[in-house]
């Protein structure tokens, strides 16, 4: 009965890799029929200033937009979890709208919000103080960051739930215990319920940093990548690499390294993932 | 300042924040769905124009200037059958797991978890030279294939922990009594585990709907779905934005709705089962 699944699988999942490492090896030439390169596409990407550059700025997204949505995740976790069960029933179907979201839209929504002629940012940043010519998104400076405000707006959401979820299944005597003990509310929450709940951190921090090693989505409905190369992502670059330039050999090294370091990634997530589930 | 003063500030404070954040995940959409009412010159107006007459003008722009229902249509098609497939065999392999092993095969599942872990692009280049070889570019039946494989790792690793709940006595009971070892999982395991079945369901109808990356690359004008049209609103010339956010709310609304009514399962699912 194991047996339809692993042959899809298989045939879905080993075909990929092994089409990549063929293709990884081959020179695929716009004209003419793709050679025999040997490590050359390795080599390219070793050298690869714009690739560099890329996988430099995923990790800074990374960063970002892990921290953001895990410390806003807390925050309002803790928030929740204070209030009254009637307050929580109501809130939480509205929380988790943004998380159900299509990227695409959440991005589209975005770029109109950030819109230098109709969007609304622009135009009370403006009644503030600095006038802005342009849209955070089409800045060099900003656009990576603007798009990063974006996926935390939809992500928080996750980590608001699974960390309320955690807060709740806590057994109330701990805390009880450090309250009349004379602990503050803050010291109480940092000292004695954040342990408690480390399994749901680091559950969030690894699917988090995970999908925002992949991100695409939301990249492309907001900048595509732009201006320029000033928010190409590893998975923007890749796309243009293969569908743009049509390179698919050197495509293919770049999926190889792009595959081997999710794995990497993977491996914890599912050793805890494991042990939270027996 | 009195204790109890002390944590009705705590309280009171602790609401306020809440109240800022259901406005910073309501103001967006709302925006959205104003936008959607307006004529071209309202939309452009800042301050935002509050009190307008409000209009479907956008609405009939969508349906006159696209084809939204065939791609709506794409979208609901590709998603229920990448849906169901991965449903099915997904419970296939966890009741497996679950019964027919002795030890918990951890390497399988690693691998499995693994799958749903790579980027997506990472493995676009290969599959859309499959696809073009078995003629199978730009078909829905295509893109729900490559569905399946990110749905099945998922649906697989969350029966398995519906699976797991249900007691093997049942089951056994059953076996004595006569019935084929398919028979109880018919009779006794699939009825047992029909919540977790429709929670799976869920889950993999929703990361099928929203799915991007593989419906851009795959599909031409034929199997495109609602995403993918999405971004064609996006022009070198800029946005009309009244059918962009009329187009955008009508392919969100029935997820906000389901998201709203399973928002237990979402986050289940979304965890791979690491929140109970």
């Amino acid at each position: 009965m194991l047996g339809p699944t692993v042959l899809v699988l298989l045939g879905l999942s080993l075909y990929p890799t092994l089409y990549n490492l063929y293709q990884s090896f081959r020179a695929t030439e716009l004209i003419g029929p793709a050679k025999w390169a040997g490590l050359d596409n390795y080599t390219k990407l070793f050298h690869d200033h714009r690739f560099w550059a890329s996988a430099q700025l995923t990790g800074k997204f990374m960063v970002v937009t892990v921290a953001g949505t895990v410390l806003l995740g807390l925050a309002l976790a803790a928030a929740l979890d204070r209030g009254s069960e009637r307050f929580r029933r109501i809130v939480l179907p509205i929380v988790v709208i943004p998380m159900a979201m299509s990227p695409i839209v959440v991005g589209l929504i975005f770029k109109f919000l950030y819109n230098d002629a109709v969007g609304p940012i622009n135009y009370y940043v403006g009644l503030l103080g600095p006038h802005l010519d342009n849209s955070f998104l089409a800045r060099t400076d900003t656009a990576i960051w603007a798009v990063a405000v974006v996926d935390i707006w939809q992500w928080t959401p996750f980590a608001v739930l699974v960390f309320l979820a955690g807060l709740q299944s806590l057994p109330r005597g701990p805390l009880e215990a450090a309250r009349i003990d004379g602990a503050s509310g803050f010291g109480t929450f940092w000292w004695v319920m954040l342990p408690m709940i480390r399994t749901e951190l680091i559950v969030v921090i690894l699917l988090r940093t995970l999908d925002s090693f992949r991100v695409f989505d939301v990249v492309y409905a907001t900048t595509r990548g732009g201006p320029g190369t000033a928010s190409e992502t590893l998975s923007i670059y890749l796309q243009r690499v293969a569908f743009n330039f049509l390179d698919f050999g050197y495509a293919g090294a770049m999926s190889i390294f792009l595959i081997l370091i999710a794995t990497l990634l993977a491996r914890p997530l599912a050793k805890l993932l494991q042990l939270a589930a027996t | 300042m009195s204790s109890r003063l002390r944590s009705r500030i705590a309280q009171l404070s602790a609401n306020a924040t809440i109240a800022i954040y259901l406005l910073a995940v309501l103001l967006p959409l709302a925006w959205m769905a104003l936008a959607s009412l307006k004529t071209r010159e309202q939309v452009a107006q800042l301050p935002p124009l509050l009190r307008f007459t409000p209009t479907l003008d956008n609405y009939r722009e969508v349906f006159r200037e696209s084809d939204f229902p065939r791609y709506f249509m794409n979208s609901v098609i590709v998603a229920t059958s990448s849906t169901i497939v991965s449903v099915l065999l997904g419970f296939m392999a966890a009741y497996a797991f679950v019964r027919l092993r002795r030890k918990r095969n951890d390497g399988l599942l690693f691998w499995i978890l693994t799958m749903r872990m790579v980027p997506p692009l990472a493995v676009l280049v290969p599959f859309f030279n499959m696809m073009s070889t078995l003629g199978l570019y730009d078909t829905r039946f295509g893109l729900a294939l490559v569905y399946v494989t990110f749905n099945l790792p998922i649906a697989t690793w969350l029966l398995l922990g519906y699976i797991e709940k249900i007691p093997k006595s049942v089951e056994e009971a059953a076996m004595t009594d006569g019935c084929s070892r398919l028979a109880a999982m018919r009779a006794i395991v699939l009825p047992l585990a029909a919540p977790g079945l429709f929670a799976t369901a869920v889950i993999c109808l929703l990361l099928s709907w929203n799915e991007f990356a593989f419906a851009l690359n795959l599909t031409g004008e034929n199997a495109k779905t609602l995403p993918v049209f999405l971004t064609a609103w996006d022009t070198q010339r800029g946005i009309n934005w009244g059918p962009m956010t009329a187009s955008a709310l009508m392919v969100v609304t029935p997820v906000i709705v389901c998201a709203a009514i399973f928002q237990k399962w979402l986050v289940r699912g979304l965890t791979f089962g690491a929140t109970k």
